[in-house]
């Protein structure tokens, strides 16, 4: 009996080191990527950055990459690392604000930022990653219990009106908020724009002789659909319900 | 006196002498040659004013006199270094038309002068060509009256509108000019009538001037005034037989009234004219329309008529983010109006706003004819070579009854960078980005999604919460009304106290104090039975309060009255003492007779 415990512990342990020493090789390339960066040797810093993003998905580390590729000016791979780091925490205010400027500058190189037209209401559903929208979501329903008590309990009318009041709007909240962090489960993981980092055309249909559709520069940013059925290529929504397909080599997946 | 007479009769005769010895100059002016159906004038010009007579020429029947002749004077006088001269004549004028070509000769006329006949010379006139009869457009505008009917009954031959179509078989969509014209004898001072109902058409009238001014012309070789009194261009929109009603006019015709006394008229200010209402009906028109050849071909934009199609770019350098000018000129004759602009398509890089339509069209014969200029706004989102795509235009040629696709050029143009950015790009590109993160890297949480359980085990650690909240203040509800049950018990008991201090009082005989004892039993054992705090007491709603809790409604209203008569008592006149004991007598009834009541409504 205490061999097979002695036997599980050791195997945990192994396990759990495995794990950890690949976290500790991220860790050091993390900060050796840091360090780099403020030699000012960008082109090693971005060696660093993706080895530690390798191996941990973590939104600082894609942001340090995004700096690195600026100060190098490429632009379209530095809009991809912060839009990368802002899929995974949409919170995150310097990637946001860092985005804006690389998006102007690509405005300013001719190119269009962006190939399709966004909706608001997928817009609203991703302008939060699951674990805000889930915390939302529990932080709505105690508040919607805690006013139902002050609603039925209440002394004052005036009081017990305004738990009330609360106490829907916690309900919507409630509702709304697990909506949005049910809608990013069941979509998952799955890449859904890409960011476009050579130019080239869209095609009508995925093959290199197919007629263009549009021309597209680097930097602009593209919706994919889910149809990857095509090896080597990638269709994406244009315009409305047109759609078009693009060379995956030159594009890079957020 | 007869000498001195004889003296102003030689100075008068002096004076007209150039009249009297000048030699009478006589002459006939005519067009030699005329065009057929055109009017043209024949005039006798006299020199002199004394025409005492004037028998115009015998027309040959090859003349037909529209009107004539009509005489008109002239005269005029110099004077020059105190020297007087003068001229004078008469012109008698014929308006004439000629209907078939070939050579006329109008005779002589007769012109008699101080007695004496002088005779005008033949003139010869060639007429040539052939003018349209009847719809002849062209008129002389007449210097002098026209010959008009001033009497009797106004017959239709004397006023009426005739409606014209310039065709009568049409494809759809093909324009046709409808034109109802006035022709009149008449002194015609009013005319009203409603625009006909023209279904299965898209109409649109020709502007006119709204003021009419009516000229000469001829209807079937009898002279009329007459006016285009509206015109309209029609573009049929159904098939088959469309018929424009007949449509009723109402016009006002001055009449002359023979029955009146000019002199009457006169001095009444009223000319001795009447006027009489006449309506006249424009008859009705139909117009064969016929369908367009099927198949039709996808691309038929609606245009009927013959065009042509250009387009161009006015911008010299186009840039991104600036304004590009595209131009589609349409030039052509036919439903120009109706021609839906032809739609620009120009890709995913461009923004494409509605054109801006600029109408060089008029109406004519047939139908609108010009220019229609599409100004197309676009902006480039990105730099490149792009082509302006071949626009088309496919009409149906009312020429060869076919249709037609006439296409532009492709253009090719480069879009260069646009240095236009938006301010807010602008200070954007000024500053520079946000430092790295130096801290330690965060991983996304697991605590918090959908698939960690942990995460339902804080949901039901909030829900257990809630449950737990909601019976402890359940319970201490509970409590509270226990309390309030407790105090209604003792209800009686307090009020028995008070009763006993009153009725010290009362012995003693302080009358405010004892009033105040009485008032605050009462008062207290109304409260505490009824759960009702002092706060939320209300002496008017206390009777109905009772009423609730089972009590009689006049006994109900006993304590409220005693309550009243304690706040008044104090002041009221009589024995003091009476009105004490009688309250207080009244009090502690009422309250064992409610205690009595309630206890029982309970049991």
């Amino acid at each position: 009996m205490r061999k097979v415990i002695t036997t599980l512990l050791i195997f945990a342990a192994l396990i759990l080191s495995s794990v950890s020493a690949f976290a500790a090789d991220a860790k050091a390339a993390y900060e050796k990527g840091a360090m780099l960066y403020g030699k000012g040797e960008y082109r090693a810093a971005v060696e660093e950055y993706t080895k530690a993003a390798a191996a941990e998905k973590s939104s600082e580390i894609y942001y340090n990459l995004g700096n690195c590729y600026y100060r190098l000016s490429e632009y379209p791979e530095a809009r991809l690392a912060w839009e990368r780091a802002l899929r995974l925490d949409p919170s995150y205010s310097d990637a946001r604000y860092n985005l804006k400027i690389v998006v102007a500058k690509i405005k300013f190189s001719g190119a269009q930022p962006q190939s399709f037209i966004s909706s608001w209401a997928r817009d609203f559903v991703y302008s939060r990653n699951i674990a805000d929208w889930t915390l939302y979501a529990l932080i709505s329903f105690a508040l919607m219990l805690a006013c139902f008590l002050v609603y039925y309990f209440g002394g004052r009318l005036s009081l017990r009106k305004g738990a009330f009041a609360v106490c829907i709007i916690a309900l919507i909240a409630l509702v709304t908020t697990l909506t949005c962090s049910i809608v990013q489960t069941v979509n998952g993981d799955a890449p859904t724009d890409a960011i476009v980092l050579r130019a080239g055309d869209i095609r009508q249909s995925p093959s290199p002789h197919a007629k263009a559709l549009q021309h597209i520069l680097p930097g602009a940013k593209i919706r994919l659909t889910r149809d990857n059925s095509v090896k080597g290529w990638r269709q994406i929504s244009l315009d409305g319900d047109q759609k078009g397909w693009i060379d995956a080599s030159t594009i890079g997946l957020i | 006196m007869p000498k001195r007479l004889s003296i102003i009769l030689a100075l008068v005769l002096t004076m007209l002498t150039p009249y009297a010895t000048a030699a009478v100059r006589i002459k006939a002016n005519a067009p030699r040659q005329v065009t057929c159906g055109e009017n043209f004038r024949i005039e006798y010009y006299v020199s002199t004013r004394d025409v005492d007579d004037f028998s115009g020429p015998r027309f040959p029947a090859a003349i037909n006199v529209v009107y004539g002749p009509s005489r008109s004077e002239m005269s005029s006088y110099q004077v020059i270094n105190g020297k007087t001269s003068g001229s004078s004549s008469v012109t008698f004028t014929y308006t004439c038309t000629i209907d078939k070509p070939g050579t006329v000769t109008v005779p002589t006329a007769t012109i008699t002068i101080g007695g004496k006949a002088y005779r005008t010379g033949a003139i010869t006139i060639t007429a040539t060509g052939h003018a349209a009869r009847g719809s002849s457009s062209r008129q002389s505008q007449s210097d002098d009256a026209m010959p008009m009917k001033t009497g009797g009954r106004i017959t239709s031959n004397d006023l009426f509108i005739t409606v014209t179509a310039n065709k009568t078989n049409v494809h759809e969509q093909e324009p046709v000019v409808l034109t109802y014209r006035v022709y009149t004898r008449v002194n015609l001072t009013q005319l009203a009538g409603n625009m006909p109902d023209l279904k299965g058409f898209l109409t649109q009238e020709v502007p006119l001037p709204r003021q009419k001014s009516f000229s000469m012309g001829s209807y079937k070789g009898v002279p009329y005034q007459t006016t285009t009194w509206c015109q309209y261009v029609m573009y049929p929109q159904q098939t088959g037989k469309l018929t424009i009603p007949s449509i009723r006019f109402d016009g006002v015709v001055a009449v002359a009234n023979p029955n009146i006394d000019p002199f009457d008229a006169f001095f009444n200010g009223n000319p001795n004219f009447s006027e009489v209402k006449k309506s006249i009906i424009a008859p009705s028109l139909s117009i064969n329309v016929s369908k367009l050849p099927e198949p039709k071909p996808m691309e038929y934009s609606g245009a009927v008529g013959h065009f042509d199609i250009k387009s161009s770019i006015l911008t010299a350098k186009p840039r991104t983010g600036e304004n590009l000018s595209v131009r589609v000129v349409i030039t052509g004759v036919g439903n120009m109006k109706l021609i839906t602009a032809p739609k620009l398509k120009m890709g995913n890089d461009f923004d494409v706003f509605p054109a801006k339509l600029t109408d060089k069209t008029k109406l004519t014969d047939s139908g609108m004819s010009g220019t229609m200029y599409y100004d197309y706004v676009v902006v480039p989102h990105q730099k490149g070579n792009y082509t302006l795509p071949s626009l088309k235009l496919c009409y149906f040629d009312t020429g060869t009854n076919t249709y037609k696709t006439t296409s532009t050029e492709p253009i090719s143009f480069r879009v260069e960078q646009g240095s236009r950015i938006s301010n807010e790009d602008e200070d954007l590109l000024r500053k520079d980005i946000n430092d790295i993160w130096h801290g330690s890297y965060s991983k996304p949480s697991t605590l918090f999604s959908l698939s960690s359980p942990v995460y339902y085990m804080l949901y039901g650690i909030v829900l257990i919460a809630f449950i737990v909240a909601l019976s402890l203040l359940r319970r201490s509800e509970k409590y509270r009304s226990n309390t309030s049950l407790r105090l209604s018990r003792r209800a009686g008991k307090t009020a028995a106290k008070h009763l006993r201090k009153a009725a010290r009082l009362l012995k003693a005989g302080d009358t405010a104090a004892f009033y105040d004892e009485l008032a605050s039993a009462l008062l207290n054992y109304a409260s505490q039975r009824l759960s009702i705090p002092m706060s939320e007491f209300r002496t008017d709603e206390l009777a109905t309060t009772l009423e609730r809790h089972g009590v009689e409604q006049s006994l109900a209203a006993e304590l409220v009255d005693v309550m009243k008569q304690c706040e008044f008592a104090r002041y009221a006149p009589g024995d003091p003492k009476t009105n004490m004991e009688n309250l207080y007598k009244r009090s502690s009834d009422a309250i064992i007779r409610i205690e009595d009541s309630l206890s029982q409504a309970k049991s």
